[in-house]
């Protein structure tokens, strides 16, 4: 069965923004390659050896967080607001430690409550721009 | 289990995205309407027939979408893409042709360096896709 992820890119600071939700989902990494990693003889497109070029962190048994740092070649990372990382928690006490630890030097959106489909709702923007909805229900629909 | 998926915004396209994703990847498909939610007076009245929240789901297979843009208008970035794991050669196979039609190849289906299939396209709502079948990986 295919199981799709959000995959996101960042300018560079990949292992730093991974370091940041290893320490809030609190699994380790199942996958990182730095473009040093790369056989002989491959293009480095970032310049940096250092750089990710695959970085997967398990949230859930099915469920994985990517990423990447993006090539140079391929221009800038832009942020857009069309792309939001949805977490489902596993209970109350889980929803709201993941959304007080994601907002820790970001932005709250929608402070975490009660929303008319009879879950706990909020939204925020991380300190690395990154947009993340968090919802707690028990069913979903 | 505490889970993650992508949540995409389609910008008044939701309904026509999600049931291209249906017809094409297959699943079932639950759209709720602004109109149909408590939202609706928060809404001007032309939103009543956008999508407040919706979720394809096919087994492992999670994707949500809505079309509520925030008040800053909406902006595409490039920061997020989706990546799919997919099951068998034949199913990404299927992906690819299908996900691309009406879109574009970013970087064509070939065998990679790590060992799996993979490819790269954007759909024609400018969602990127990113498609990787491994064998090795597969029970």
């Amino acid at each position: 069965m295919a199981i799709v992820n959000p995959y996101l890119n960042f300018n560079g600071n990949t292992e730093e923004a991974f370091d940041f939700y290893r320490s809030v989902f609190g699994h380790d990494y199942c996958n990182i390659i730095r473009y040093k990693d790369l056989p002989d003889g491959m293009p480095d497109p970032c310049g940096d050896k250092e750089s990710i070029m695959h970085i997967s962190l398990p949230v859930s048994k099915e469920t994985i967080l990517m990423g990447s740092d993006r090539p140079s070649s391929l221009g800038p990372v832009q942020n857009g607001n069309n792309f939001f990382i949805s977490i489902q928690g596993e209970s109350e006490a889980e929803t709201k430690r993941i959304f007080r630890a994601l907002s820790e030097g970001g932005t709250i959106v929608t402070p975490l409550e009660r929303a008319f489909w009879g879950a706990i709702f909020g939204m925020l923007t991380d300190k690395f721009g990154v947009q993340w909805m968090i919802n707690y229900q028990q069913h979903l629909f | 289990m505490t889970t993650v998926n992508a949540y995409v915004n389609y910008n008044g396209r939701c309904q026509e995205a999600m049931n291209f994703y249906k017809e094409n990847l297959g699943g079932e498909l639950n759209i709720m309407l602004v109109g149909d939610t408590p939202l609706k007076e928060m809404c001007p009245p032309a939103m009543a027939n956008q999508v407040a929240h919706s979720m394809l789901v096919k087994g492992s297979f999670v994707l949500m979408g809505t079309d509520m843009t925030p008040p800053e208008g909406y902006t595409k970035g490039n920061d997020i893409a989706l990546s799919v794991n997919c099951s068998s050669e034949e199913e990404i196979n299927d992906f690819y042709n299908k996900l691309s039609a009406g879109g574009k190849i970013i970087d064509p289906m070939k065998q990679q360096f790590w060992g799996a299939l993979f490819g790269v396209v954007a759909d024609k709502f400018g969602i990127v896709w990113m498609l990787n079948f491994d064998k090795n990986m597969q029970q």
